[in-house]
């Protein structure tokens, strides 16, 4: 289902079943999440080939889609740590199987081989086409290893990387 | 309030107040947000503010009280975080919290600097969330931070307008599972 502009009700206007379930129940429907991951362990991404990237979290639940609903995704980690000095790090989108898309470029540009460590938070608008889609994060490094950290939290401990997917109000 | 799928209203029900109230009233609340803070200042995180247990208040809540079912997500966010801003910045690191009623659930980011060379040449925005599931009572939630090099580390906000950041922020809000 994809999002309309809410109907004006006029004066006399019965509220049938078919407008209140489009007015009321579908909106709150569309504003429920398609799926939310999470992952609490880290990922060392290790692959230095695009093509065949480390996945980093996913896939998600496979969702099928009307070809016209508009979602974002967005992922996020705690603490991504770029090991090398002068290593880059590139995380992708992927559709099923298939990268649609560079999310993010991450380079160390340190003077002296030390990790560079920040947290991420990605987000990409995307609409898919009609049919089953999963989603996952992937990633490749120029060379060494890059970490994304992720834990189950607590005292001393970082919170899980996430991914979530939610329809957008265009 | 715990979130309950929207419900399918069939031909010749009646709209009661029952129905109106949990079906729009109800979900309307559902989705505004419990909480919404801003600082306008930098906090300052001294280098003796070096654990956990010695971690300093960037944000303060206020109580808030749940049913024990109703999870949230926390979302904080910073314009900029400075790495060394007094200070060469390397090896400079930082670490935030998310603080239940003065006890750490967990660390919801981490910044290490690495380029070093001058003063405040690192610093990065943050956005990082938690959700999370409270118990049932009421409870206040605080972002705090902790030093873990040399140097100090400011988290920065303020009060927005040309040539000055926007302040930082804590927001919490239900989570439509």
């Amino acid at each position: 289902m994809s999002w309309s502009a809410p109907a004006t009700a006029t004066v006399g206007q019965n509220v049938l079943a078919s407008f209140w379930n489009s007015e009321v129940r579908d909106r709150f429907l569309y504003l429920q999440p398609i799926s939310y991951t999470e992952k609490a362990s880290d990922t060392s991404v290790t692959s230095t080939v695009e093509a065949t990237p480390t996945t980093i979290i996913g896939p998600s639940p496979s969702f099928t889609y009307d070809g016209s609903t508009t979602i974002e995704v967005i992922f996020t980690t705690p603490a991504l740590v770029n090991v090398l000095n002068a290593g880059v790090m590139t995380a992708l989108l992927i559709e099923d199987s298939a990268s649609i898309g560079r999310f993010a470029r991450s380079v160390n540009a340190g003077v002296a081989a030390a990790a560079e460590t920040r947290p991420v938070r990605l987000r990409r608008r995307h609409t898919p086409s009609a049919g089953p889609h999963t989603y996952s994060i992937a990633g490749f490094v120029s060379a060494g290893t890059a970490i994304v950290r992720g834990g189950a939290g607590g005292s001393g401990t970082f919170f899980p990387t996430t991914l979530e997917i939610r329809r957008v109000l265009v | 309030m715990t979130w309950v799928a929207p419900q399918t209203v069939v031909v010749g029900q009646l709209v009661t107040s029952a129905l109106w109230n949990q079906e729009v009233r109800n979900h309307a609340q559902y989705v505004e947000p419990l909480l919404y803070l801003e600082r306008q200042t930098s906090a300052q995180i001294p280098t003796t503010a070096n654990s956990e247990a010695a971690a300093v208040s960037v944000i303060s809540g206020t109580s808030l009280s749940f049913d024990g079912t109703t999870t949230i997500e926390v979302l904080f966010t910073a314009p900029q975080v400075s790495l060394g801003p007094v200070a060469n910045a390397t090896g400079s690191a930082v670490r935030i919290l998310l603080v239940e009623d003065g006890v750490s659930i967990g660390h919801m980011g981490r910044a290490v600097a690495t380029t070093g060379g001058s003063v405040g040449n690192e610093a990065y925005p943050f956005i990082v969330h938690r959700r999370h599931l409270p118990a049932a009572g009421a409870h206040i939630y605080d972002i705090q931070a902790y030093n873990e090099g040399a140097v100090r580390v400011d988290i920065d906000g303020g009060a927005g307008g040309s040539g000055v950041n926007f302040p930082s922020s804590l927001e919490i809000r239900r989570v439509l599972v």
